[in-house]
């Protein structure tokens, strides 16, 4: 699934809020307030209409392989550049743990011709801010800025990808922060019990590692890893750059064929072998968080890009089981047997079979009941299915949520870039047809074959 | 039914069948101001299908009085359906109409907004409408409410940012209803009685005191003939007169510090700063900016850039009405099962550093260059609040209820392009010059 997940998945070198959400900055006093309390029900839409003269969507591969995307909407105020590079942390060779991340942080300290501190001035001076994220697959650097100053974005984002400086002093400084990150990733719970499953979830597939890898390997990385790193991945045949906004198509491509041209030439790298599930479960115990609260992560082995009609009925599955206030897993775990305070699910789509988390936090004493309860009931919907209400109401949950998601011109282009890394631009265009497609045996399918308790690896804190 | 429409048919009569239209600066933006005094403001964005609608009731902590958290109570009553409308019924409504339905409690208002497709317009207004007019209030679902919130104020109070900053506004703000913790002291909130809750609804959810905004792909004609139906019921009365907070003293205590079963430090330092209705508010948001706002910010530079002390930081300047607070914040991480402890920064550097750059207001003027890049900056995120259709609805229907106008929404950023660098030196140099400093540190 393609959605805010990412936000809270990806590592972002950039952001600077809190790790609160109701505390997010308000620079221009406009956001929502601190402490303001949101009360959400439910969210869903049908379907998203389009004007007849709607958007448009343009591509060109450039001859050096870079894939440049223009999405025309004449109805969005602000225009977004957004470049995808197949360069996550599962391109990592041995000794490069890390690299992919730091590599992102480092893209922003400047370059020969915009220097520490100009870069970002330069860009805040168009009224923007450039933001980056680095996952297991790829890494995206993005702003959003008002149309007129998009070329200026534009060759800023291009010069910054293309010629970073690594100076020595800087990587240390940066180290520091990255250090700092991950610090602060392993003080939350959810953050922290994602990173403790994934190696028991993949074995040694680089799947399973954090993407900033560990503080040991993060000090361990000079700026020969990182040029390598950058010499090897960011070339052309791994590079999408899409531009989303009331823009004029044909000027814009011709923006990014300048800015870009000069991008190396080279085939995006291969994927790595595909992981293998756990062949029997795992149950793992840590300690109890500093609160003392009891959260616990369940994981499974989901599909991956590589089977695309099981990626778009997991998506519709996990809405069955887990949405906003509802869902089967919600409603039986926190409505009814009020087992549990909270439950949320995770599926944030891969090329290779990407993982599907359950995680929450219990009533006190009540962790192993509710371990059994969830995977009771996935082995009902793996041999019962779902209701047709269930399949209509997630579907609807869905569609709304990613109408919301492509509404900006960054979450237009985020799934443009998104699907254009994993597969084709054609998912993200296509993607409420994929998900309207997907039929009650589709869900019970993908439960049975991926969901599976035999298969399933917990992590709780606990003791 | 047919008695409830009888009643709609009885309150249109009641109400009068034409709105005055006012004239409008923006011809994007239209007001009407129904005869029992609820304002509509409506822009017509065609082209996607989708619509926002957002309430806006002028009902915060000012308007709590002596009762602090019956807001909150309040606003989780009105999730769980009206009287003729279960929650279970509200759920599969909102989930029919195809929208998203929540409700937000404030320091100034109160926001309920709903989002759908343009072609469930009418249900949604009804929707909207039923939530507000004829809300449960009975006794068990309020007391129902009132342990959510406590349970919600517990969970806040255990959040280390939270706490710190609550402390701080609490330093800044002494014995005034902004100064109060953000989600109520769970204390106080299970004295409130259902009498007060039921008392705060009549006294300020009248229709001179709401706004409705409502943006995306319809007509004027066509949302003021749904809104007349639906929120003409609304029986005219007027607000009672509401206290403006006094300004408060100046914070005079050392740095506080916050001892939390947590895994991170924040230091935070914070400031009185003017509120939205100043005309220094435009000033105060650039010196915000330049000290933490974005990544050319002297914060940023100084201690993330310069000194890679830290991940996390910034400044918060909440727009709150009368008098509001700029905090300037960093985290450290101190809480590491399997991380670096050993290379972390020292809590002490942190703190020195955090205060260097705050210092720096006062000893270092602001450059042509800072007041330009903070300008442009303030501008462009604004920009970007606004990309979103409920963002859209929300900035209308808030200002307008604020007495601000819809209007400011337009030209705020023309009055962060008026200010001068003479003005915000004047205010850099003074902005700090009364503050408190929260220490948020694990417990040993």
């Amino acid at each position: 699934m393609f959605s805010n997940l990412l936000e809270r998945i990806a590592l972002t070198a950039t952001e600077t809020k809190p790790s609160i959400r109701a505390f997010r900055r308000t620079p221009a006093g406009r956001a929502r307030r601190p402490g303001a309390i949101i009360l959400a029900m439910i969210a869903a839409f049908v379907a998203r209409p389009s004007a007849a003269d709607g958007p448009a969507c343009f591509e060109k591969r450039l001859p050096n392989g870079v894939h440049l995307v223009v999405y025309a909407d004449a109805s969005l105020p602000l225009a977004c550049v957004d470049v995808w590079v197949r360069a996550g942390s599962v391109f990592e060779k041995p000794g490069e743990e890390g690299a992919a991340h730091f590599l992102e942080h480092m893209l922003f300290k400047g370059t020969p011709a915009n220097p520490r501190g100009r870069l970002d001035e330069r860009i805040e001076n168009l009224g923007a801010t450039l933001n980056a994220s680095t996952s297991r697959d790829w890494a995206h650097f993005h702003t959003t800025v008002a149309p007129q100053h998009l070329s200026v974005a534009i060759d800023l984002l291009a010069d910054a990808l293309q010629n970073p400086l690594f100076e020595e002093e800087e990587m240390e400084r940066e180290r520091r922060v990255i250090l700092s990150e991950i610090a602060g990733r392993r003080s939350d719970p959810t953050q922290f019990l994602d990173d403790e499953l994934g190696p028991r979830l993949y074995g040694s597939h680089p799947y399973g590692r954090p993407v900033y890898a560990s503080a040991e390997a993060v000090s361990r990385i000079g700026p020969p890893v990182l040029r390598a790193f950058h010499n090897r991945n960011y070339v052309g045949g791994a590079m999408t750059v899409i531009v989303v906004g009331g823009v004029q198509p044909q000027q814009t491509l011709s923006v990014l064929e300048r800015a870009f041209a000069s991008v190396p030439e080279g085939a995006a790298p291969d994927w790595p072998e595909k992981p293998s599930p756990p062949e029997k479960p795992v149950v793992v115990d840590l300690p109890r968080a500093p609160d003392g609260s009891e959260w616990m992560i369940v994981g499974f082995l989901g599909p991956g890009m590589d089977v695309p009609a099981d990626v778009w009925a997991m998506d519709v599955l996990i809405s069955v089981l887990v949405r906003q206030s509802a869902g089967r897993l919600h409603d039986a775990l926190v409505t009814q047997n009020k087992t549990a305070k909270a439950i949320d699910v995770s599926f944030l789509t891969q090329k290779l079979p990407a993982r599907v988390t359950f995680t929450l936090v219990s009533e006190p004493g009540k962790t192993e009941e509710n371990r059994a309860e969830i995977l009771r009931q996935l082995d009902a919907v793996g041999r019962e299915g779902v209701t047709e209400a269930e399949m209509e109401a997630a579907k609807r949950y869905l569609l709304g949520t990613y109408a919301f998601e492509v509404e900006t011109a960054g979450g237009q282009a985020g799934s443009l870039g998104f699907y254009a890394t994993l597969s084709s631009i054609r998912d993200s265009l296509d993607y409420t047809s994929h998900i309207s497609a997907v039929t009650r045996e589709d869900a019970r399918r993908v439960a049975a074959r991926y969901l599976r308790p035999d298969r399933s690896v917990t992590v709780r804190m606990t003791q | 039914m047919i008695s409830r429409l009888l009643c709609i048919l009885m309150a249109l009569t009641l109400a009068g069948a034409r709105a005055a239209q006012a004239q409008a600066a923006d011809p994007q933006v239209t007001r009407l101001t129904f005869p029992n005094g609820l304002r509509l403001l409506v822009k017509p964005e065609p082209g996607r299908g989708l619509v926002a609608l957002t309430v806006v009731v002028r009902a915060g902590a000012l308007e709590e009085g002596e009762a602090p958290g019956v807001g909150q109570i309040l606003a989780r009553v009105l999730l769980t359906g009206a009287r003729n409308l279960s929650e279970r019924k509200l759920a599969q409504l909102v989930d029919e109409v195809g929208g998203s339905f929540s409700v937000t409690w404030d320091p100034d208002y109160m926001e309920i907004y709903l989002s759908t497709t343009a072609a469930q317009l009418k249900p949604a207004l009804e929707l909207l409408a039923e939530t507000l007019i004829e809300p449960k209030l009975d006794a068990q679902r309020i007391l129902e409410a009132r342990k959510q919130v406590a349970e919600d104020a517990m969970e806040a109070a255990r959040n280390p940012f939270r706490a710190g900053y609550d402390r701080l506004v609490s330093l800044l703000h002494p014995g005034r209803p902004y100064g109060r913790p953000l989600l109520a002291d769970p204390d106080r909130v299970e004295q409130i009685t259902s009498e007060q809750v039921r008392r705060f609804m009549k006294d300020w959810f009248v229709p001179s005191n709401m706004v409705l905004a409502v943006v995306g792909d319809v007509r004027v004609e066509q949302v003021r003939d749904a809104a007349r139906l639906w929120f003409g019921r609304l029986q005219p009365a007027a607000a009672p007169p509401r206290e403006v907070p006094t300004v408060p003293p100046p914070p005079s205590s050392g740095p506080v510090m916050v001892e939390m079963d947590s895994g991170v430090t924040y230091v935070l330092a914070g400031a009185p700063a003017s509120g939205l209705n100043s005309r220094r508010y435009a000033t105060d948001s650039i010196v915000a900016a330049v000290l933490g706002g974005g990544k050319a910010s002297r914060m940023f530079q100084q201690i993330r850039e310069e000194q890679g002390l830290v991940y996390e930081l910034g400044t918060l300047y909440p727009p709150l009405l009368y008098q509001s607070h700029v905090v300037a914040y960093a985290l450290s991480p101190a809480y590491l099962p399997a991380g670096p402890r050993d290379v972390d920064p020292s809590f002490e550097q942190v703190r020195a550093a955090l205060k260097a750059s705050v210092d720096s207001l006062s000893e270092s003027p602001i450059t042509e260059a800072e007041l330009t890049r903070a300008k442009n900056y303030l501008v462009g995120t604004f920009a970007l609040r606004h990309q979103r259709l409920q963002e859209r609805s929300k900035h209308l229907a808030w200002f307008e209820a604020l007495g601000l106008g819809w209007e400011f929404d337009h030209s705020f950023p023309d009055l962060v392009q008026s200010v001068t660098l003479a003005e915000v030196r004047e205010r850099a140099a003074e902005l700090f010059r009364r503050s408190a400093m929260v220490l948020v540190v694990p417990r040993e």
